[in-house]
């Protein structure tokens, strides 16, 4: 069984690209698009929903990893369904990890031009962001994984930095009514940031690189509640901010960010905290993008992995331009398409592939690499 | 390894690159803006906005050196206007007058005329929070004259006005609570929450005697109201003793002073200087009825005795404190009466009720403003006097 990468990674390095997976869009997006639906309940929705729903992801996809440990997707899928439909799922993630990479990238070039650089095209941060990620992609996944760890310490400095700077303004009279409306509008509002928690599927794109498989299940748990509770923390902060108004911002975190304001000196940190949020995302489309350049190379049957990486990079970048027309799509495409096309990929599929694994008892060699 | 070596150079040769100039912006091509006022006018049957903006005044060509020499007698600030449809249209109408950037980055606070707050403050607010460089913090000010005329008004020990107001804005509640001056965040929340309506500071523009010798009268302003809005549209105003009533029944109020009379005098006769007050607002419904409970605590300190009595005992205290929260029940009651008259929720008692009894609120919400000037409203005071200041008893002319 040839993993194509020789790259091994450790259990704590694991659970924070794990981390990486979901939190550096999640942060930006999720907090106006749940408070839209659920109001003061978001925090709800938006942290312990979705940290259940986490968890449940968790469980299907490292428990169909650790059936066949030391196998990649496409191998093992070829294994449950047969060679052709095997390579067929594997199709489908490749289409489903170059999209989301597409999307990522976007998500980033729109902030990045809506909030800081309005003149800029946004050609050029996608570009710069694609190419980035390529070289990383390029050197490996425990170059990702060691860079990675760095970065996710800036970015929960950043994090713990404006919510720290911005409590003073919070009023947590803003929270009540809890449970307004009932539990449908919860669940309304839990239905996005499901496809963003749901992305801790790639759980089993990535567990054969793991040093020991069996730390993958714990790790993604450890990941997963660390994630509710971030997310629950930046829902609670900017409905406590900014009240129901929060929904109508599109990034309410970076309107908190240029909310902060001490001693009226220590103020228009924004641009502090985008330089590191800027490595955030690198590192999420880096990750995103090898695996989909692992998948691919898998999927057709290629030696090596590299030749891969550059035209599955035009492919993203080009399809980062043309996806959306404009914003609202973007955020619509989160409020809407998102919700039964995550749904598909993140869970449907996965917990297919464990169902047809288990009722036909196939398994992988127990030994392991 | 010569390949490396290679690239290396090259990357060291783009570095030179980096520092480009794509889409540089100068500081010297830069407006940069202060304040804005806003105004509407009517024109050929339409309605246009007039944006009036304050803008740092750049120093003059070759004046650097000399250190004030420019700017003794020139103010640093000079007011610019233009027309247009809407906002953004007005904004960079200005460029078609002046020869630099319109650059908001600097905004401290906006102008609204009084007419304008009338017809609805959402398309203003829209146009502010839209705009990338304009920070959730900005300060929002109501005024009776036009705000073209506001942003010439002197500013006072300051140099420009954006600096004065930002100053009063940090001194205000912790001096008198008699002015409070709200953001834009602020104010947006309350306008798009159901249930609460927002205050904003208002000016009062007045004609100063001289401020030096032999100088001649000059204009400038004070802050010592607060526009009340119903929704998104400007009602009333609260003079400077209701807005405070207003600030300690939403616990915002820190500091200030209060006069109380303490024998039948015809004028007042003590003034405790309150040092701390929290607020708290409670509704509750009965049937048809909605009750709502402020309940304020506060402290203060003697700061002011014009009687003869003894008053250093703890009976005297006690008095001087029974005084003291009488005081501040009137004033709250008068914002509240304020806020009733002008069918304006101000204090929020419709949020405070869909906060504790979401569905009770859902049955009032339709008809909130009708409900509003009905609603029975007892004010809890405790409050306390703890010092006495540098004296004890009152100095006795004997």
């Amino acid at each position: 069984m040839k993993l194509i990468e020789e790259g091994k990674i450790s259990g704590s390095q694991f659970m924070w690209l794990l981390v990486t997976i979901v939190l550096p869009t999640a942060v930006l997006f999720i907090p106006a698009l749940t408070i839209k639906y659920s109001g003061t309940s978001a925090w709800i929705s938006g942290g312990v929903f979705t940290t259940i729903w986490a968890f449940i992801i968790v469980w299907v996809a490292s428990t169909l990893g650790e059936r066949f440990p030391g196998m990649t997707l496409v191998d093992y899928s070829s294994l449950i369904l047969g060679k052709f439909p095997g390579k067929l799922v594997g199709a489908f993630y490749i289409f489903v990890l170059v999209l989301t990479v597409a999307i990522v990238v976007r998500e980033f070039g729109e902030f990045l031009v809506s909030s800081f650089m309005q003149q800029t095209p946004i050609f050029v941060f996608n570009f710069l962001l694609i190419a980035l990620a390529a070289s990383a992609v390029r050197n490996g996944i425990e170059v990702i994984a060691r860079m990675n760890h760095f970065v996710v310490s800036l970015m929960f400095f950043a994090l713990i930095f404006i919510f720290t700077l911005v409590f003073s303004e919070a009023d947590f009279k803003n929270l009540y009514p809890i449970f307004e409306g009932g539990i449908l509008p919860i669940f309304r509002g839990f239905f996005t940031p499901m496809g963003w928690a749901g992305e801790l599927f790639l759980i089993f794109i990535l567990m054969p690189y793991l040093n020991n498989y069996r730390e993958a299940k714990y790790a993604g748990y450890k990941a997963a509640l660390m994630l509710g509770v971030i997310m629950s923390i930046d829902i609670v902060i900017a409905l406590a901010v900014f009240g129901q108004q929060a929904a109508d911002y599109v990034f309410p975190v970076h309107t908190l960010a240029t909310y902060i304001s001490i001693a009226g000196f220590l103020e228009r940190v924004e641009a502090f905290i985008l330089a590191l949020w800027v490595a955030g995302i690198t590192m999420k489309v880096s990750i995103w993008y090898y695996c989909a350049v692992i998948v691919a190379a898998r999927t057709f049957n290629l030696q090596d992995y590299k030749p891969v990486v550059l035209p599955l990079g035009v492919i993203c970048l080009t399809w980062s331009i043309t996806i959306f027309d404009n914003i609202t799509q973007l955020v619509e495409h989160f409020d809407i398409a998102w919700i039964g096309f995550s749904l598909t990929f993140e869970f449907i599929v996965p917990a297919l592939l464990l169902l047809i694994a288990v009722l036909r008892k196939k398994r992988g060699a127990e030994k392991g690499r | 390894m010569v390949s490396k070596r290679v690239v290396i150079i090259i990357a060291l040769i783009l570095v030179f690159f980096l520092p480009g100039c794509w889409s540089r912006t100068e500081v010297e091509t830069l407006a940069i803006v202060t304040n804005i006022g806003i105004d509407t006018v009517e024109q050929d049957g339409h309605v246009k906005f007039l944006l009036t903006a304050n803008i740092i005044r750049p120093p003059l060509a070759g004046g650097g050196t000399q250190g004030g020499g420019s700017g003794a007698g020139k103010p640093v600030y000079w007011r610019v206007a233009s027309l247009g449809d809407t906002l953004s249209d007005a904004e960079r109408n200005l460029n078609l007058r002046i020869p630099r950037r319109i650059f908001y980055g600097h905004l401290r606070f906006v102008v609204i005329n009084e007419k304008v707050a009338r017809k609805g403050l959402a398309d203003i607010i829209d146009y502010l929070h839209r705009n990338m460089r304009i920070r959730p913090r900005v300060l929002l000010l109501l005024t009776p004259e036009k705000a073209f005329d506001t942003l010439i008004r002197q500013a006072e020990l300051e140099p420009d006005l954006a600096r004065m107001i930002d100053e009063m804005d940090r001194m205000a509640l912790s001096r008198s609570s008699k002015a409070f001056i709200d953001d834009l965040a602020h104010t947006t929340g309350q306008l798009t929450a159901s249930g609460i309506d927002p205050l904003v500071a208002g000016i009062t523009p007045i004609e100063s005697p001289p401020t030096e010798p032999e100088g001649k009268p000059v204009k400038v302003i004070r802050i010592n109201r607060g526009g009340a809005f119903r929704v998104d549209k400007f009602v009333g105003w609260l003079d400077s003793d209701e807005v405070r009533g207003y600030l300690l029944g939403i616990g915002k109020a820190q500091s200030g002073p209060f006069s109380i009379t303490l024998k039948p005098h015809s004028h007042k006769d003590v003034n405790i200087m309150m040092t701390r007050a929290t607020g708290k607002i409670k509704v509750d419904t009965d049937g048809d009825e909605v009750t709502a409970v402020i309940e304020i605590s506060a402290e203060g300190d003697l700061s002011e005795f014009h009687t003869t009595e003894e008053i250093a005992t703890d009976e005297g205290m006690k008095i001087l404190g029974q005084k003291f929260s009488d005081a501040i029940k009137t004033e709250v009651m008068k914002a509240v009466k304020k806020s009733k008259e002008l069918k304006s929720d101000i204090f929020g008692f419709g949020a405070a009720l869909h906060r504790d009894n979401p569905a009770e609120w859902k049955r009032f919400e339709k008809h909130w403003y009708e409900v509003l000037p009905r609603i029975k409203v007892t004010v809890k005071v405790t409050a306390y006097v703890r010092r006495t200041g540098m004296t004890a008893e009152p100095f006795k002319p004997e």
